[in-house]
C-alpha cells in the first residue's frame, strides 16, 4: 500500500530534539559548522536552545542556514532524524506564510499517464538540462531496463519540502498513481530519496551513482588514482546501507572517496538548491571542494551529481567527468 | 537489594537540590549567578572595539549545560572567539569591569566546569585552524579551538596523526591541554599535555604571551593541566606521529583485581602501543590491548601474552555459562551481559572501519561507541586518578559503590605515562605521590532512563570522592560541582599557594571563576 497521504510529520517533533545529547559528533561533518563555526547555526545547537526553552521562531536563521545534506544524522549515536526534524520545523514556521500552490506549482509536477516500466529513472531538473549527460546515462541505465520517466519530474516536490511546504496530497496521489507499477526507482536527485522510501515503502529506491556503479563496465573503469565524489544528501539517506556499498566499492577500485573520517559525505552541491530559493547560503560550494581536493593526490575527479560537476570543474587541477562518463 | 529505591519519582531531574555535599556550601555544587554590574559598560567597550557579542537569549540558551546535562547556568552574552588579539581586548575590559568569563572548547566536563553562571561565554572553537604541519620535526601548529578530530582529519591527509587524545574526539585542543587528557596510548606516550612542546597564551589580565619549556616556563607549567585558571591557551605547537591502523585483542577477566594487575604488568613492560580496561559491571573485565606494528603484536604473544590471566572469548564464554549455570537465579544478569556483548562487538569492529583486520580511525570507531553506548542527556562519571599503588584497592572500593548505587555501570580504566617530576602536575589530575606511572579510573553508571535526581547522583560522586580523600589522592575532574573536594584532596598548603598566584596572575578573578577555586 502506498502511503502517498502519510504526514511528514511521523513523530512529535519535541520528542525528537529531546533526543538529542549535545554530544556535538554531528558538528564534525557538518558543513555550515566547519564554515562559520557557529553552533547555533547547526542541529546542535538549535537541539540544544530547544531543549532548554527557545522557540522555533527564534531559529529561524539557523534552520535556513542548515543545507539538508544529512550527514550530522548520518553519524549521530542516538540516530536522530536531523533532516526530518529540521524539514518539520521549516514546516512549522511556513504554515502561515506558505505562497498559494496555484502560484507555486505553475510548472513542473504533471504525472499525466502512468508509467509503463518497473524501474524508473528520475533524473531531476539538473540532469534534464545537461543534454549530453542525461542522454548517456539514460543509455546505461537502459542496461537494467530502468527508463527515465518522460516529462514529469518531481523536483518542485524536493523543492517545497526542502523550503518547508508540505506537498499537497493530491499531487502525492497522482505521483502514486503513474507509478503504480513502478518497483524500483533510481533517483539522481539525493534529497528526494528518504521521502521516496517513507512514500513507498514497498518499493526500491537508489541513487543514481550506485545505480551506475552496479554496472560492470561502469565499476571497472574506476581506478586508483580516482577521486569519487558521493552525492551526500541521498548517500545520508540510507547511510547505513550504502557505507557499506560504497566502501566496497572503494576497497575494489582502489580509488579514494569523499568521504570524512566519519565515513560520512562531505557535501558540495547539496547547497545550491537552497540558493535557488533565495536563502542566503552560509556554506560556500567552493570552499566545500577545496577541502575535499586538500592534498589528496589523485589523477581524475569522479563526480555523481551534477550539479557539483561544475565547481569541481573550476577548481580542480586534474580532469573532472561524470559518473556515467567513467570508461 | 533494589538500589535505586531512594530514587524520587517526581519532578524534574533537573530540579535544584538541597545541599548534597557534607558540610560543603550549597553554591560549591551550583554556584548563584553573577549579578551583571558592569555588563553594559564591559559590552559597549568591546562593541566599540569590533568585537562582536550575542545576547540573543536563543544563543545563550545553548550553552546552558555541558555534557553532564546536570550543571545549568546562562551567561550573558556569547563572543566566538576569532583571535589572541581579540581574546586579549576582552580580557582586558573583563578586568577592568570585573566581568566574569568562562571559556568553553568542546564542553565535554560533567561538573560544570564550562558553564558560565552569568557574564561572558567565550566559545574559543572559533579558533580551529590548522597553521602549519613540520614532517620533519613532527610537530603541528594549530589554533586552539579545534577539535582533536578536525585536527586529526587535517593531519590525515599527508599520512599524519596526533599521539594522543580523549578518546571523545568532539574534545577540544585547549580544553584537553588545560586538563590533561587521557587516551589508551596514554600509560606509553602520556597524557595529551604532555605532546605540548610551545604555547601562546593569553593571560588573565590580557598580554599575549608565548611559553615553552625554555621561553617563560612558569607560565607554561601553570597553563597546561591548569584547569584554565592561568590563561587561555589559542594557539599550539603539538607533537605529532605517523598514522597507523592498529590491530587490537580483547582479554576477558572474570575479576576485576586480575585484570588490573594485569594492566599494570603491561604497563609497566611497556608491552602493548595502547592498553586499558573497560568493564560491564564488574562481571564482564575486558583488557583491551591493540598495536601500531605487526612486530609489536608479534612480541607481545612472544613475551606478555602466556603472562597475562585473560581468557581469549570462546574460553570465557565457557567461563561465564559454568558460573551462571551454578547460579539460575542471576539469569537476568547474564542476559544484560549477553546483550551488551552482542550490542557493542560490531560497533567497536565496523566493517567500513575496518582494512585487512585492522582498525582504520580507532578514535572516531571509540568516539562515536562511546557517545551511542555510554552517552546520555545527563551523565556522571566520578573517577579517581591513583599512583601504582594505590591503583587496586581504589578501584575495588570505587566498584563497591558503583553496585551500591546502581545496577548497570562501566569502569574504564588506564595507565598514564609521566614525564618525571613537574609543576604541572600540582594541583592536578596526576596524584602527588605517583612516579612513572599515574592510573586512572572512571565509574560511569548506565542511567538509562531512570530519572535519578541530583542528590542521588551528587551522593554516589561524593562517596567515589571520598575514597580519593581517605587514600589521599587526586581525581580527573575535580572542578565545578566537584570543587569542594579540592582542599580537601590535596590540603590548604598546596590549595593557597595556587590560589596566591592565582590572584597574582587574575587580580579581578575573572577567568573561569567558578571551577576551582
Amino acid at each position: 500500500m502506498n502511503k502517498t497521504d502519510m504526514p511528514m510529520v511521523t513523530e512529535g517533533i519535541k520528542s525528537r530534539y529531546e533526543t538529542c545529547t549535545g554530544c556535538g559528533v554531528c558538528l564534525l561533518s557538518c558543513p555550515v559548522w566547519r564554515q562559520t563555526r557557529d553552533v547555533m547555526l547547526t542541529v546542535c545547537g538549535r537541539t540544544r536552545a530547544l531543549q532548554n526553552g527557545s522557540s522555533p521562531e527564534e531559529l529561524r536563521d539557523s534552520l535556513n542556514a542548515c543545507v539538508l545534506c544529512g550527514a550530522c544524522g548520518s553519524v549521530c549515536p542516538v540516530e536522530l532524524d536531523t533532516v526530518g526534524l529540521t524539514t518539520e520545523l521549516r514546516a512549522l514556521l511556513n504554515v502561515k506564510n506558505a505562497p498559494p500552490r496555484s502560484e507555486r506549482a505553475a510548472t513542473g509536477t504533471t504525472f499525466r499517464k502512468a508509467f509503463s516500466g518497473s524501474k524508473v529513472f528520475l533524473p531531476g531538473m539538473a540532469v534534464r538540462k545537461n543534454e549530453q549527460i542525461f542522454q548517456g546515462i539514460t543509455r546505461l541505465l537502459e542496461q537494467d531496463n530502468a527508463l527515465p520517466s518522460a516529462d514529469d519530474d518531481i523536483s518542485d516536490i524536493a523543492a517545497d519540502i526542502e523550503a518547508g511546504v508540505r506537498p499537497e496530497p493530491k499531487q502525492l496521489e497522482k505521483l502514486a498513481s503513474a507509478m503504480s507499477g513502478v518497483t524500483e526507482f533510481v533517483v539522481a536527485e539525493g534529497f528526494l530519496h528518504r521521502y521516496l522510501r517513507a512514500w513507498f515503502p514497498e518499493k526500491k529506491v537508489i541513487g543514481l551513482g550506485e545505480a551506475l556503479l552496479r554496472l560492470p563496465e561502469i565499476a571497472k573503469a574506476l581506478k586508483p588514482g580516482d577521486l569519487y565524489v558521493i552525492e551526500a544528501r541521498g548517500y545520508h539517506s540510507d547511510y547505513k546501507r550504502l557505507v557499506k556499498f560504497y566502501d566496497s566499492v572503494r576497497l575494489q577500485a582502489g580509488c579514494t572517496m569523499s568521504t570524512s573520517l566519519q565515513r560520512a559525505a562531505i557535501p558540495v552541491g547539496a547547497t545550491e538548491p537552497q540558493k535557488q530559493r533565495g536563502c542566503s547560503s552560509r556554506v560556500d560550494s567552493s570552499e566545500q571542494v577545496r577541502w575535499i581536493l586538500d592534498r589528496r593526490k589523485v589523477d581524475r575527479v569522479v563526480v555523481e551529481s551534477v550539479e557539483d560537476m561544475g565547481i569541481f570543474k573550476n577548481l580542480s587541477p586534474v580532469n573532472v567527468i561524470h559518473v556515467s562518463e567513467l570508461r | 537489594m533494589n538500589t535505586i529505591l531512594n530514587v524520587p519519582k517526581t519532578g524534574s531531574p533537573d530540579e535544584m537540590a538541597q545541599d548534597s555535599l557534607k558540610g560543603i556550601p550549597r553554591q560549591q555544587t551550583n554556584p548563584a549567578r553573577w549579578d551583571g554590574s558592569g555588563w553594559d559598560v564591559f559590552v559597549a567597550s568591546l562593541r566599540y572595539k569590533n568585537i562582536e557579542i550575542c545576547e540573543k537569549r536563543q544563543t545563550c540558551l545553548v550553552y546552558a549545560t555541558d555534557s553532564g546535562g546536570l550543571a545549568s547556568g546562562l551567561p550573558h552574552g556569547v563572543v566566538i572567539a576569532v583571535s589572541a588579539q581579540q581574546i586579549a581586548e576582552i580580557l582586558k575590559a573583563a578586568q577592568a569591569y570585573r566581568v566574569p568569563v568562562t571559556v568553553k572548547g568542546g564542553g565535554l566536563t560533567t561538573e560544570g566546569e564550562s558553564v558560565a553562571f552569568g557574564g561572558l561565554l567565550l566559545d574559543m572553537r572559533g579558533m580551529n585552524k590548522v597553521i602549519s604541519t613540520d614532517a620533519e620535526k613532527m610537530t603541528v601548529r594549530t589554533q586552539a579551538g579545534i577539535y582533536w578530530h578536525t585536527l586529526a582529519e587535517t593531519l590525515r591527509r599527508d599520512g599524519l596523526d596526533y599521539l594522543s587524545a580523549p578518546l571523545n574526539m568532539t574534545a577540544s585542543v585547549g580544553g584537553t591541554l588545560s586538563v590533561g587528557g587521557i587516551d589508551i596510548n596514554s600509560p606509553r606516550l602520556g597524557c595529551s599535555a604532555d605532546q605540548a612542546v610551545w604555547l601562546q597564551v593569553v593571560t588573565p589580565t590580557g598580554e599575549i604571551k608565548e611559553c615553552s619549556e625554555t621561553v617563560n616556563p612558569e607560565l607554561f607549567e601553570r597553563v597546561l593541566l591548569g584547569y584554565g585558571q592561568f590563561g587561555i591557551i589559542t594557539e599550539a605547537v603539538l607533537r605529532i606521529r605517523k598514522f597507523t591502523h592498529i590491530t587490537m585483542h580483547y582479554f576477558y577477566y572474570g575479576s576485576l583485581r586480575l585484570a588490573m594487575e594485569d594492566l599494570q604488568l603491561l604497563v609497566r613492560g611497556d608491552a602493548a602501543d595502547y592498553c586499558g580496561i573497560l568493564t560491564v559491571l564488574d562481571k564482564a573485565v575486558n583488557l583491551l590491548v591493540a598495536f601500531d606494528s605487526d612486530e609489536r603484536e608479534r612480541a607481545f604473544f612472544e613475551k606478555w601474552r602466556s603472562r597475562i590471566r585473560g581468557h581469549g572469548e570462546f574460553g570465557f564464554a565457557l567461563r561465564m555459562a559454568w558460573h551462571y549455570a551454578l547460579r539460575p537465579w542471576r539469569l537476568g544478569e547474564a542476559f544484560y551481559l549477553l546483550r551488551r556483548k552482542i550490542t557493542l562487538e560490531p560497533a567497536f569492529n565496523p566493517s567500513h572501519h575496518m582494512e585487512k583486520g585492522k582498525i582504520v580511525d580507532r578514535a572516531v570507531v571509540f568516539s562515536n561507541s562511546v557517545w551511542k553506548f555510554w552517552g546520555g542527556r545527563k551523565m556522571v562519571i566520578p573517577d579517581l586518578a591513583l599512583s601504582a599503588e594505590k591503583f587496586v584497592e581504589a578501584i575495588e572500593r570505587g566498584n563497591k559503590v558503583c553496585k551500591k548505587y546502581f545496577p548497570r555501570y562501566t569502569l574504564y580504566c588506564v595507565g598514564i605515562k609521566l614525564l618525571g617530576k613537574r609543576e604541572r602536575y600540582e594541583l592536578s589530575c596526576v596524584p602527588p605521590d605517583a612516579t612513572d606511572f599515574a592510573y586512572g579510573c572512571e565509574f560511569e553508571p548506565i542511567l538509562g532512563d531512570t530519572p535519578y535526581s541530583r542528590d542521588y547522583l551528587q551522593s554516589f560522586k561524593n562517596e567515589i570522592y571520598d575514597i580519593g580523600v581517605d587514600m589521599k589522592t587526586s581525581y580527573y575532574r575535580f572542578g565545578g560541582m566537584m570543587k569542594g573536594y579540592v582542599r580537601r584532596a590535596f590540603g590548604d598548603a598546596v590549595v593557597d599557594k595556587h590560589l596566591a598566584m592565582k590572584r597574582a596572575a587574575d587580580p579581578a578573578m575573572i577567568l573561569n571563576p567558578d571551577v576551582l577555586f
